[in-house]
């Protein structure tokens, strides 16, 4: 799918908002469901928090369908939002907790052993201790297999900052991982 | 492959050993829940009216802070140039505009500053000049020749200085 066309969900999404069908709600979650709440665990590093702005973020998509409706690119707009959403939430994070970064397990292992278990915090303490933004790139890329023109799309940068904030990541994980190694 | 590379490569095996864990079920029903209780309640856009009238308020907001700082400035202002008042109505007028066209207000400034250390006034100028007037009309009508100057740079009012002298 080229960048200019747009997905055929967005549209009957689109369409729903317009309409005022509440179905529209199933139909975002189904959507962006999974690829936003990765995002939230990226920027939040917490499972818990990621939930709570996602359900919040629904609610505020829901308050401005009439925008989002006439958004020229639905998924970017959501994205925004989700970003703004989970800005305001650290924030707020930040007053109640003080400076101090809060971090609970939001990374699961594919297969459970005991060995997947090590690996798997240990791959979580290195990608809190990347940058948001290359940790963002990191986490749908990887994991959501999205490429870099969608990447620097959905986060309204170029597709180069994209592929340069995901290889400064990968190249600062492996320095992380080494020194956790030796 | 160069090294690079693999290790990139083998970084990335390693994170997808793992991933972020999906929604469930309970999420979907909570978030569900409370995104179609806000779709019921209705749209909470801002109607065109709250904007515009937020436009105004700050506008005239913006409006009263210039007004006052310019009523401030003029105060300030005025307080300052009070002792220059007298200073400019002792001043030749002619010096005044001089200094003003050319310089600006901070020539300006400086002149009537310079003007009252010297205490000079227009009156006394006058009556210097009328006589240095009628002293060179004297020298005049008495044919007194003005002598070259002996080196280059003096000018002829000093010589003239030397005549005065002599009648005073």
């Amino acid at each position: 799918m080229s960048l200019l066309e747009k997905h055929p969900a967005d549209e009957s999404i689109r369409a729903a908002l317009a309409g005022g069908d509440p179905a529209a709600v199933e139909l975002l979650w189904d959507r962006y469901a999974c690829d936003l709440l990765a995002l939230l665990q990226s920027i939040l590093c917490s499972r818990h928090d990621a939930e709570d702005v996602l359900q919040t973020l629904f609610v505020r998509i829901v308050q401005k369908r009439r925008a989002l409706a006439k958004a020229r690119c639905l998924d970017a707009y959501v994205y925004r939002m989700a970003r703004n959403e989970a800005a305001t939430y650290v924030r707020g994070r930040r007053r109640r907790d003080g400076r101090k970064a809060r971090s609970d397990g939001w990374l699961v292992p594919r297969e459970s052993d005991r060995r997947r278990y090590d690996l798997t915090e240990q791959m979580q303490v290195a990608l809190n201790r990347l940058p948001r933004r290359q940790r963002e790139v990191v986490v749908l890329k990887t994991y959501r297999d999205k490429t870099f023109a969608e990447i620097g799309r959905l986060l309204g940068v170029s597709l180069n900052t994209a592929a340069s904030r995901y290889r400064y990541g990968m190249e600062r994980l492996r320095g992380l991982l080494k020194d956790a190694e030796s | 492959m160069n090294e690079p590379n693999q290790a990139q490569e083998r970084v990335e095996r390693l994170l997808k050993a793992s991933g972020p864990g999906g929604p469930s079920e309970a999420l979907k029903a909570r978030v569900i829940t409370a995104a179609k209780a806000a779709w019921h309640q209705g749209p909470g856009e801002v109607p065109w009216q709250v904007p515009v009238w937020r436009l105004a308020v700050s506008a005239a907001a913006a409006g009263i802070i210039i007004a006052f700082g310019n009523h401030l400035g003029d105060f300030a202002r005025s307080g300052a140039q009070a002792g220059v008042a007298v200073a400019a109505e002792t001043a030749n007028p002619e010096l005044e505009e001089l200094a003003e066209m050319v310089y600006g207000p901070s020539r300006s400034r400086l002149g009537t500053k310079h003007r009252r250390t010297t205490g000079v006034n227009d009156t006394t100028l006058r009556e210097k000049v009328e006589r240095i007037e009628q002293i060179l009309d004297e020298m005049d009508s008495n044919g007194i020749q003005a002598q070259p100057a002996p080196g280059g740079g003096r000018s002829r009012l000093l010589r003239y200085q030397r005549c005065l002298g002599s009648y005073s």
